[in-house]
């Protein structure tokens, strides 16, 4: 039969996820090495349409695939609806963006959890990368999910899929809480760092970045805020805007 | 990728203890999004939002989101939405109608259909299971549900009808027909490799040819069949001439349906135009729309799909003219069912527009809320200052010739929303205030009035005006905003702090969900107050007015009196407050009481550096004079402005000698180095005079460990030192057995 209504873009999700080699914690030599994989350089694709076939391949793409909105009790999915158009050559890994209410804080259940896990798993799977990011900034009441997440996802997740987690400037700064974190790969986010913004640019630029061993691998920075440049870590980098050639000149070292 | 919004609770303050700042509050999801929970800055509270739709707006904001703006344009204009109008839309944030599916639509069988046709299949004997997806990879990165619920619920139906029609037998051949058509919904891919704009090839999956002697009936199904197979499979030629085939079979029970599917057949091959999205107007894409619009048309006076797909196809082939269509329609009409998809359309429609295209857009609606929108505080970053000054400027503009034009009430609330200081002619002033109280336009007209008096410096006038609104209901978020001016525009300091106390207009927020019901009832403050007595009164008057605040705002303002007393060596006024200063504070007491012990001014102003030394979160919270000393003194903690500029003026029961005492007090205060560098030289000379006193290991090593991420506010310093390095090295020196000094393990 053929369906009467238009259809509906959805990210696909996985009915089964990785089995095998399952291992607990972060640090594994599988996913060490397929972050060891990963160009120095990401440009994080947010949602919107990308034309990033002139990107050089010693850069890649860290692409939004789907938002879980976690409203009150439920979990809403926003799957990417704009196109990502790449070279076949390009490394890209997905990122699964999580987006808390303001207006209904989240109660951070079982089945909340389930659905990160889901869209996690699911982005593993589908595309066959061998890094997939989780952004979920999380304030400090909702902490202890995010460490329970991210080691079950650790858990889930084939052993060779490395586990990148977005953090917010803070936690690799005054706030370090992310010891205990079971990713592979932190991403201090060194961008829109409101009112820490002054003290953290300070301490990098004293630092050359951050000293904590978990902060040192990645660095998130913006193409519209000061240079930010940390010694030896991979950059993730965020535009407002669509990615242009124009931009990606702009955020090149001088 | 951060939001972050804050939130003022006096009870969680007094939690905090030591706390003078509101919280904040860092949610994810990022974008520097933050609101105002006392007066939401981008949308109408939700108890708010029936009486806002209904016509009772209170102030309608410029930087609400549209919806809201459209709501407004509507009362504006006559034409308020009745509380069913309302419920139909299902205002969401931002937009409107229903969410989209769970996050388990894709996998969950009973959201997507496919447990009811499993069910349905295990009617016909012996039919072997199947798996069934709904979702294919376009090969963008993007995904979409190829075969929706209804695909399966209209199969399930069929296979009903069929295995009573033919029996068993035939209904397993309809069936095993229905696998291969279902089969293309979800098929297995090579793992994906770059995007590159190629179309993904899927494979094709066809039901069996007609077995001999199959009936009529079954024959025609059949048909139908490989036509949605080729559909599902993206194979959209041979879809389109099966189901044109079918079009013209009279015969077939499907014949109805031909047509429609011929053209949804093209809409679906123009979505599969490789970069379609990013290049809508791609030759291919216009070609194939326009001609399935020509083909839906045909049939839409009897097909109400058709018609919702013509309205599809039109925001992508001519958004101009339909977001005028929609515009219209929706201006005026009586909204219904159909008006939600009609008002989500309109808001995407705007969303491709410029700034300066909203405003110079043909349709009225469009161009206000372009008016409206000119100048609003920007949702995400700072944005770009002199555009939007421009911006307002031209919207300032064309709201005057359209009132000039029209004499409607919604270019007057345009006009005056986007007036400042000086920019409105008396002839605007007099239609504004002429306006009835029982107008949708009246609050609104009447803040502006009352703002603009204020900037003016007509201040009894505008103290009058807010307090006449102030006497007559008003919404929660719009009190609380009248409040904010009647701080300032109050001529005395009772009235004004009385001003002070809000209640928020939509619960939420870190804080109140950890107080709980018990911190509901306490007032609560924004941040106006602590600006106010932070940046606008002179140490004598902050003090002579602290009795007079709320309880749960005592401590953190006598925190702020005592330590800027200290600091500006006003031990008179220090020594009274001592006693509450060191009530919460059990740790550093007798610091407290070495303080009150001295008896010259050189003895209090050592016993306070210990103090200050102990304790970095007294800070005299003086704003920064420059770009570089942008934060609170001490401190890089900045304040939300708020969106009216009002907690940054100064208080109307400040007199002219209070105001010149407070800029003498500020000078004083700006001219302190940052935190470390005043205070750790005066501890090192302090301390290498009282070795044998145990406070100077101790202030040293809390001193050390306070220049760890340091703001650097204070005034600029012509040969900065690292005072973290010579306190470290003073301290293991001069105290090497001292516990202070094992734990202090690094300088900064």
């Amino acid at each position: 039969m053929v369906p009467v209504g238009a259809a509906v873009r959805l990210l696909a999700l996985a009915g089964s996820v990785g089995r095998s080699g399952n291992v607990a914690g972060a640090g594994t030599r599988a996913a060490a090495s397929a972050l060891a994989a990963l160009p120095a350089t990401m440009l994080w694709a947010w949602e919107r349409p990308e034309d990033l076939r002139w990107l050089p391949p010693e850069a890649g793409v860290a692409y939004v695939a789907a938002t879980v909105e976690l409203v009150g009790g439920e979990a809403r999915l926003r799957p990417r609806g704009f196109p990502l158009l790449v070279r076949a050559d390009t490394a890209v890994l997905p990122v699964i963006h999580i987006d808390a209410s303001m207006r209904e804080p989240p109660l951070l259940n079982a089945a909340q959890h389930a659905a990160i896990v889901a869209q996690m798993l699911a982005a593993a799977r589908r595309s066959g990368p061998q890094v997939v990011q989780l952004d979920f900034e999380v304030r400090a009441s909702q902490r202890p999910f995010l460490l329970a997440l991210v080691a079950d996802l650790r858990r889930r997740l084939p052993s060779g899929v490395a586990l990148s987690v977005t953090a917010l400037a803070s936690w690799c700064a005054g706030d370090y809480w992310i010891d205990a974190l079971a990713a592979d790969e932190i991403v201090p986010m060194a961008f829109r760092m409101a009112r820490d913004d002054g003290a953290i640019r300070t301490l990098l630029a004293a630092q050359g970045g951050f000293t904590r061993p978990r902060c040192r691998a990645a660095l998130g920075v913006a193409t519209d805020e000061a240079r930010v440049d940390a010694h030896g870590a991979r950059r993730y980098i965020f535009s407002p805007r669509a990615w242009d050639q124009a931009a990606w000149r702009h955020v090149q070292p001088p | 990728m951060r939001r972050s919004i804050t939130f003022r609770h006096a009870a969680a303050c007094l939690a905090l203890a030591l706390s003078t700042h509101a919280t904040l509050l860092r949610a994810s999801g990022g974008d520097d999004f933050s609101e105002n929970p006392f007066m939401p800055q981008f949308h109408v509270a939700a108890a708010e939002l029936q009486a806002y739709a209904g016509g009772k707006l209170g102030i309608v904001m410029p930087s609400y989101w549209r919806v809201y703006q459209f709501l407004a344009y509507r009362a504006l204009t006559g034409h308020p939405l009745a509380q069913g109008e309302l419920a139909q839309l299902g205002v969401r944030g931002y937009s409107v109608g229903p969410a989209a599916g769970g996050y388990d639509y894709a996998y969950s069988e009973e959201k997507n259909g496919v447990g009811a046709w499993l069910a349905a299949r295990a009617s016909v004997r012996g039919a072997a299971a199947v798996k069934v997806g709904v979702d294919t990879d376009m090969g963008d990165y993007t995904m979409v549900v190829n075969c929706p619920a209804d695909a399966f619920d209209r199969a399930s139906k069929t296979l009903a009808q069929r295995i009573e029609q033919g029996g068993q037998q035939w209904a397993a051949v309809w069936l095993a027909a229905q696998d291969a058509v279902f089969a293309n919904c979800s098929p297995q891919l090579p793992q994906m490799r770059g995007g590159g704009g190629a179309p993904v090839a899927r494979p094709l999956t066809l039901p069996a040819a007609a077995p001999a002697k199959a009936p009529a009936w079954l024959l025609k199904d059949l048909a139908y069949q490989r036509a949605a197979a080729h559909f599902y499979a993206g194979r959209f030629d041979e879809a389109r001439a099966g189901f044109t085939e079918i079009a013209a079979d009279k015969a077939s029970p499907w014949q109805p349906l031909g047509r429609y599917l011929a053209a949804r057949a093209l809409i679906r091959s123009a979505a599969a135009v490789p970069n379609a999205v990013l290049a809508p107007t791609d030759a291919r894409v216009r070609e194939r729309l326009t001609q399935a619009r020509g083909e839906m048309t045909a049939i839409a006076p009897d097909y109400a799909p058709a018609r919702r797909l013509i309205s599809w196809i039109d925001v992508r082939l001519r958004p101009d003219e339909r977001r005028r269509e929609l515009s219209a329609a929706l201006a005026v009409d009586v909204l219904g069912p159909a008006s939600v998809q009609m008002l989500a359309d309109y808001l995407v429609l705007m969303d491709k527009l410029e700034p300066s295209g909203l405003l110079a857009a043909a349709d009225p609606m469009t161009a206000w809320i372009g008016a409206m929108q000119a100048n609003a505080v920007e949702q995400v970053g700072r944005g770009d200052e002199a555009a939007s000054a421009q911006r307002r400027l031209a919207a300032l503009a064309g709201a005057r010739a359209q009132w000039d034009k029209r004499h409607e009430a919604a270019w007057l609330v345009a006009l005056l929303t986007n007036a400042r200081k000086g920019d409105l002619k008396p002839a605007e002033t007099k239609a504004a205030a002429a306006v009835k109280a029982d107008s949708p336009a009246y609050v609104t007209l009447q803040y502006h009035l009352a703002r603009l008096a204020l900037a003016d410096g007509r201040v009894k006038e505008a103290d009058a005006t807010v307090s006449a609104l102030l006497d007559k209901p008003q919404p929660v978020s719009t009190r609380n905003r009248l409040l904010r001016l009647k701080m300032v525009s109050a001529a005395g300091a009772d009235a004004a702090l009385a001003a002070a106390a809000r209640i928020p207009a939509e619960a939420g927020g870190e804080a109140a969900v950890a107080e709980g019901a018990k911190a509901a009832a306490a007032p609560q403050f924004d941040e106006d107050l602590r600006a106010h007595l932070e940046q606008h009164l002179p140490l004598a008057l902050l003090v002579q007015l602290k009795p007079k605040l709320a309880a749960s705002e005592q401590a953190a303002t006598a925190d702020l009196a005592w330590t800027r007393a200290v600091l500006l060596g006003q031990y008179a006024v220090a020594d009274a407050l001592t006693d509450e200063v060191a009530r919460e504070r059990a740790t550093t007491r007798p610091l407290y009481a070495r303080y009150k012990a001295a008896a010259t001014p050189a003895a209090k102003r050592e016993a306070a550096l210990l103090i200050l030394s102990n304790t970095p979160e007294l800070t005299p919270h003086v704003n920064g004079a420059g770009a570089d000393n942008a934060g609170a003194y001490w401190s890089c903690e900045s304040r939300v402005s708020g969106d009216d500029g009002m907690d940054q003026a100064m208080p109307a029961f400040v007199t002219a000698a209070e105001r010149a005492q407070v800029d003498k007090e500020a000078t004083q205060l700006r001219a302190l180095p940052k935190r470390s560098s005043y205070l750790i030289p005066l501890m090192i000379d302090w301390a290498s005079r009282n070795k044998a006193d145990p406070e100077a290991p101790k202030a040293l090593h809390f001193l050390v460990a306070s220049t760890r991420f340091e703001c650097g506010a204070g005034a600029r310093e012509a040969k900065p030192r690292n005072y973290s390095k010579e306190a470290f090295d003073f301290l293991h020196k001069q105290f090497p057995k001292s516990e202070w000094t094992a734990k202090t393990k690094y300088y900064y």
